[in-house]
């Protein structure tokens, strides 16, 4: 899609999460970064971009962007939580993604931006992060955690009211003391961020549902797949996010005839009986794939209307290069 | 490891680039792993319940759903492994809904990094030493088989409680870490397969993944599966000049043949990469692994390799009864 718009003479940028080695390779970005780099198309009016989402690179740019001194800083590196939960759990990693995209759409230097998500199952862990962190600063627990009064230590328990030290406790039995204590310490360090937080959520989460910004999901026609995007849609639906097309990958193409032995005249034209009988035996194997797409694509189609899909056909050779990927981008218009 | 060395482990984890088949594969083992008359769960992990629907059952919420005579499903749900966990620590329901249900706690559980892959892998952990029940010293399940999730978001997932165990000094989060991680590292119990397709992108994020996995966790291997392989095709020699209609045939042969000369460069490619595993290679379906009885000849193929020590199923029609969906035991 990026080489697509690139070609249409569109600056595009590809923001991808985990970019394929060997793809990467081929398109002459092997050390793909943070950084945007500009791919090497020839004769193209336009500009293709790629840029790989760093997640722990994202994160630190926002500390230091939010914290309103060195110390701050400090003291979240130190922290024990920060240094695992910003580089490797998940979850984070899907909002700091948000937070990238968010950055890139602000410095307004692309014409399009395509951001390669998660698969669908956790595609929508992704999309619902920034809202999951509203609610975590505005209503959640966080706040009695984050009052410095906890954990200050056995004497600043009884300070706080009655209701708060029950959840503490039962926290507490839960988790431990130490991790809560953990835990606590780092959202303290991070309140001072968490204004910045709270308001660029906010505009992530506008920024997704703005009618620019569209959703495209590519499946394949096996029943899962299918299954996955049907309840995609319904959840986009409930962000109020644009769901703009179904891309079909891999299908088997052409007519499903209901009898091949018809044509094993015709085709001993122009082969051998053995080849013939070979050729109708290939494609008689084939048939049942054949069908199975024409039936989910009508399915398909019945649903979300026909402008709304589009079909890539199962190609001949492996997509991982320049020139077969503009095979797909042709397929794609 | 082989198929048969596989078979003897108590907890499976099948896991793979999107689109591999990873959830086929996982059915496979369970089928031959029941002919073995081994006692199978079937594990997905917050999945939109794929496995019973293949076994005409309907997927019903997240509890556990016998399939067949020794194959029982599961579709894990963060928020009851959530329940059931802090249940054992409380012991009072009415104290639960007070606090985890409270949309204030909630808010914060939700963001909570790692917090659903660390109570579901508790979850696996306890249905592992499961009894059937409390009288008898026999074990619920001989073998888990885990339909896990993709590569990325599976590493992730899998580094969970290795973080946990070694962020969280003391308590009982620390100490159901642990015991998480014994289970996991614990070759004798536990092997992690790889499913991948004979292609490029497949191939090398299977490579990236194998080595992510060696550096930060401590997992054993068991066998890769090589899915989908498309049989060799017998040369015919095309032509330029067919008209129009008879080009369907052409153009699916050219498939076939292409199809299967990149899956043998892959094979290869494979062999070369990953030279201490054993390979298990999966012939394309062409009919589709839609329901159950589709693995039928699947798993006429692979008993053999299974380790036939002690089939079960000796007639054929026992194997129709094994593969046939037939209505839940309960």
């Amino acid at each position: 899609m990026g080489l697509r718009f690139a070609m249409q003479g569109y600056k595009t940028i590809v923001l991808t999460i985990d970019p394929a080695k060997r793809l990467a390779d081929s398109l002459g970005i092997q050390d793909l970064t943070d950084t945007p780099r500009q791919i090497d198309l020839k004769d193209t009016q336009g500009e293709m971009w790629a840029m790989m989402l760093d997640i722990k690179r994202t994160f630190d740019r926002i500390v230091e962007r939010y914290a309103p001194s060195a110390e701050v800083i400090e003291q979240i590196y130190a922290n024990n939580i920060y240094r695992h939960m910003s580089q490797m759990l998940a979850g984070t990693q899907e909002y700091m993604a948000m937070e990238r995209l968010y950055d890139i759409h602000q410095q307004g230097e692309y014409d399009i931006i395509i951001l390669d998500t998660p698969p669908t199952q956790n595609a929508m862990d992704f999309l619902a992060a920034p809202q999951r962190m509203i609610n975590l600063i505005n209503n959640s627990i966080l706040d009695i955690l984050m009052k410095p009064t906890v954990f200050i230590g056995k004497s600043g328990l009884k300070v706080i009211e009655k209701g708060t030290r029950r959840i503490v406790k039962i926290f507490d039995k839960i988790a431990g003391v130490d991790f809560l204590q953990d835990i606590s310490e780092m959202f303290i360090a991070f309140s001072a961020l968490l204004g910045g937080f709270e308001s660029r959520a906010e505009l992530v989460g506008q920024l997704l549902a703005h009618p620019s910004c569209r959703f495209i999901s590519v499946c394949t026609t096996t029943d899962n797949s299918l299954s996955e995007a049907r309840n995609f849609r319904a959840q986009l639906e409930q962000f109020h996010y644009h769901l703009d097309q179904i891309i079909i990958n891999r299908i088997y193409a052409g007519q499903a005839l209901a009898n091949p032995d018809d044509y094993t005249a015709e085709l001993s034209q122009y082969f051998s009986a053995k080849e013939s009988r070979l050729l109708l035996d290939n494609y008689r194997k084939f048939l049942p794939l054949i069908k199975n797409d024409q039936d989910n694509i009508m399915e398909l189609t019945h649903i979300f209307g026909r402008k709304n899909i589009t079909t890539v056909p199962l190609f001949l050779s492996d997509v991982h290069d320049l020139d077969s990927l503009k095979k797909v981008s042709a397929a794609l218009s | 490891m082989n198929l048969t060395e596989l078979l003897q482990r108590r907890v499976i984890f099948v896991s793979g680039k999107g689109g591999v088949g990873k959830t086929s594969i996982s059915i496979m083992l369970a089928l031959l792993a029941a002919r073995k008359q081994k006692k199978t769960l079937l594990v997905e992990m917050n999945s939109t319940g794929r496995v019973p629907p293949i076994f005409e059952v309907p997927s019903t919420g997240f509890e556990e759903i016998p399939l067949l005579p020794y194959i029982t499903t599961i579709n894990l749900s963060p928020r009851n492994c959530f329940k059931e966990y802090v249940m054992r620590l409380l012991f009072f329901t009415r104290l639960y809904k007070t606090f985890f249900e409270n949309k204030y706690v909630n808010n914060f559980l939700n963001a909570a990094p790692g917090l659903d892959e660390f109570l579901m892998f508790n979850k696996i952990t306890s249905l592992e030493d499961e009894f059937s029940n409390q009288f008898v010293s026999r074990l619920k399940y001989d073998l888990i088989i885990i339909d896990a999730p993709a590569t990325g978001h599976g590493l992730s997932a899998l580094e969970v409680p290795g973080f946990l165990a070694s962020g969280v000094k003391i308590g009982p989060l620390n100490k159901q870490a642990n015991r998480i991680l014994d289970l996991l590292d614990d070759r004798r119990k536990t092997a992690f397969c790889l499913v991948t397709l004979a292609e490029e992108m497949p191939v090398c994020e299977s490579e990236d993944y194998i080595k992510a996995l060696k550096e930060r966790t401590g997992l054993g291997f068991g066998p890769i599966f090589v899915n989908a392989i498309m049989p060799q095709v017998e040369a015919v020699s095309v032509s330029d000049s067919l008209p129009a209609n008879l080009q369907i045939f052409q153009n699916y042969y050219n498939l076939a043949k292409e199809r299967a000369q990149l899956n043998q460069e892959y094979l290869e490619e494979i062999n070369k990469r990953f030279p201490d595993f054993e390979k298990i290679i999966i012939p394309f379906q062409f009919q589709g692994l839609h329901t159950s009885m589709d693995f039928k000849p699947l798993i006429e193929d692979f008993a053999a390799a299974a380790g036939s020590a002690k089939l079960l199923f000796l007639r054929p029609w026992a194997l129709d009864l094994l593969c046939k969906a037939i209505k839940p035991l309960s």
